[in-house]
């Protein structure tokens, strides 16, 4: 999990998942400015600070290393915004054990989606239609920061982009090395917060076109 | 000499003075002094004999040679933007691995308490 600035929800996040009996939980607090880390430090969690934010995908990466480090069989990526369900993550997580998967991405459009916005929709749509364009795939949602991996996976994969590009850069990467995925339905849940808070949609064009640099200049 | 010569002429020169400075106290390197330097006399000398450059100009089928410069200019321009982007990215990735090495060493520390 990764947190930027998410002090106002991020303890009913963690309680949430140690609710449901997760106990290897890792939170990279991204730099943030506000009271994140010191309550994030009151539970029992990894947590890993970055002194400066340097973005989701560098987050992730630095939650990765970690966790490779130390051995833990599967990652499953969760947002430290309240927007994604934990009831979902046994969903991701057991096509990787009973089906042997490599990785299975979350689709809200699979699943539910409540309170999204139509501008968001419209940005989400289009990024899928470039994505499964630009990487000959099939998918039903691209952007979704809800995901589980074998750790294993990572061993190939490293997350270069910082940003919110990391997530074309996670399905370009899919592909190219040849990993068994799968899309399984989640539910997600925009609030007003998690809305303020998630990437702008103007952002879309730069991720455009780091998808474009990096498909056909990388 | 007309105004604008004098005027340019001047700012021409203070900025190889300056540049010539900056190697000394070895802010610069020499090859891109010698770049510097090059760009700043071919400046100077087009600003001199103003109708030198529409020789040069015709010679690649342009009218004018102020014109000939311009293109130039933007090309030179856009290819120190690009530069400029590919550092900065650079910059922005060794940024990422401190930060992260950091987050790391730190969780180590923390465990070893």
């Amino acid at each position: 999990m990764t947190a930027y600035n998410e002090e106002k929800v991020v303890g009913s996040v963690i309680d949430s998942l140690l609710n449901r009996g997760y106990k290897s939980i890792v939170v990279v607090d991204d730099g943030s400015t506000d009271g994140t880390y010191d309550i994030v430090k009151k539970y029992p969690v990894f947590l890993l600070r970055h002194i400066v934010n340097r973005g989701k995908g560098a987050s992730l990466q630095t939650g990765t290393e970690f966790i490779l480090k130390k051995g833990f069989p599967v990652i499953v990526h969760f947002d430290a915004d309240g927007q994604h369900n934990p009831d979902d993550i046994e969903k991701l997580v057991e096509p990787i054990f009973a089906e042997n998967f490599d990785v299975t991405l979350g689709s809200r459009f699979l699943g539910s989606v409540k309170n999204l916005p139509v501008s968001r929709k419209i940005v989400l749509k289009m990024g899928i239609f470039f994505s499964n364009l630009l990487y000959g795939v099939k998918l039903t949602d691209v952007h979704n920061g809800l995901r589980a991996f074998k750790a294993k996976v990572f061993e190939k994969i490293c997350f270069t982009e910082d940003r919110f590009a990391y997530a074309s850069e996670l399905l370009e990467k899919i592909v190219k090395f040849g990993f068994r995925y799968k899309e399984v339905p989640v539910n997600i849940t925009y609030s007003e917060y998690s809305i303020k808070k998630g990437q702008k949609n103007i952002n879309a064009i730069n991720i455009f076109f780091k998808m474009i640099k990096r498909r056909f200049f990388a | 000499m007309l105004k604008y010569q004098i005027f340019f002429g001047i700012v021409v020169v203070l900025m190889i003075i300056r540049h010539s400075a900056l190697l000394k106290k070895g802010n610069l390197k020499l090859r891109r002094y010698i770049v510097f330097l090059i760009f700043w006399f071919a400046l100077l000398l087009a600003i001199i004999f103003p109708e030198e450059t529409n020789k040069i100009a015709r010679f690649f089928n342009i009218t004018r040679g102020a014109d000939f410069f311009i293109y130039i200019s933007i090309m030179v321009i856009f290819y120190i933007l690009f530069k400029l982007f590919e550092r900065m990215e650079k910059i922005e990735r060794d940024i990422t691995k401190i930060v992260r090495e950091i987050a790391l060493m730190n969780n180590d520390e923390d465990k070893d308490k």
